[in-house]
């Protein structure tokens, strides 16, 4: 069982993030599921969903304690929320971010996994380029496609066409196919360095 | 075949199959998707997700608080 936990604010569609990667995953034919973590719902309040995807049955239906895969929707939150709380050492880490692990004071954190499962992603750049929005969620979801191969991105786009109409699926899908482009040419670089 | 679901919407299918006269519902976090997915007429989400709620008719009355 592969268990994700996703952190953002509340409006940059973090729940909305992991209920599309549990139907990516159920649409490849695995067990999946998704569920936020209720508290007070307002916009830029700090929000944490949780996903699982295995090939068995899933009977668990508690918090994702431990993931296996950790994705920052904002990197605002590493200030106020212990985000890589019992994350694996051998996890994978997308944070959505225009600045480097340095500029975040992540460099310590970062250096605990292997340099290809840690990975920055402009999404909301991406997501404001092809949605036009600062909603970063469809962004992270190709990157994360890319980081981890969890899911294919035809899996993602299929679930974004499930969960959006017309245009604004288009926006979404080009969003995170951009994501998907940009994680993939990253962490090329870190295996040919 | 397996279905994905969503759990609010897993609720309200089971009251629709019910067959309920009156729903008394109050939609506020966590269970605004499951008066919303009520006040749809059954048929129609049969129709779109080949529900077993096939010939449940709409709720007669649903009354929001």
């Amino acid at each position: 069982m592969f268990e994700i936990r996703i952190h953002g604010r509340g409006g940059q569609g973090v729940v909305t993030a992991a209920e599309l990667l549990s139907v990516a995953a159920f649409n490849e034919g695995r067990h999946a599921q998704a569920f936020p973590s209720f508290g007070s719902e307002r916009t830029g309040a700090p929000v944490v969903a949780f996903c699982r995807v295995g090939d068995k049955p899933i009977r668990l239906r508690e918090p994702v304690a431990e993931p296996d895969a950790l994705v920052v929707a904002d990197s605002t939150l590493l200030l106020q929320v212990d985000v890589f709380a019992s994350l694996r050492t051998d996890g994978y880490v997308l944070v959505n971010s225009e600045r480097g692990w340095d500029e975040l004071g992540l460099v310590e954190v970062c250096a605990q996994f292997p340099a290809n499962r840690a990975v920055i992603v402009p999404a909301t750049r991406l997501a404001l380029t092809h949605v036009g929005r600062p909603v970063p969620n469809a962004a992270l979801l190709g990157g994360f496609a890319a980081l981890c191969g969890l899911i294919s991105l035809r899996s993602v786009e299929v679930a974004l066409r499930e969960g959006f109409a017309g245009g604004v699926a288009d926006a979404n899908v080009a969003a995170a196919a951009g994501a998907y482009g940009f994680v993939a040419s990253e962490m090329k670089e870190y295996s040919d360095a | 075949m397996l279905r994905q679901i969503e759990g609010s919407r897993a609720v309200a299918e089971t009251v629709a199959l019910c067959r309920p006269e009156v729903i008394c519902a109050y939609p506020i976090s966590p269970q605004t998707h499951i008066v919303e997915a009520l006040s749809e007429p059954a048929p129609s989400r049969s129709r779109s997700h080949d529900s077993p709620a096939q010939d449940v008719r709409p709720c007669s009355i649903l009354i929001l608080g």
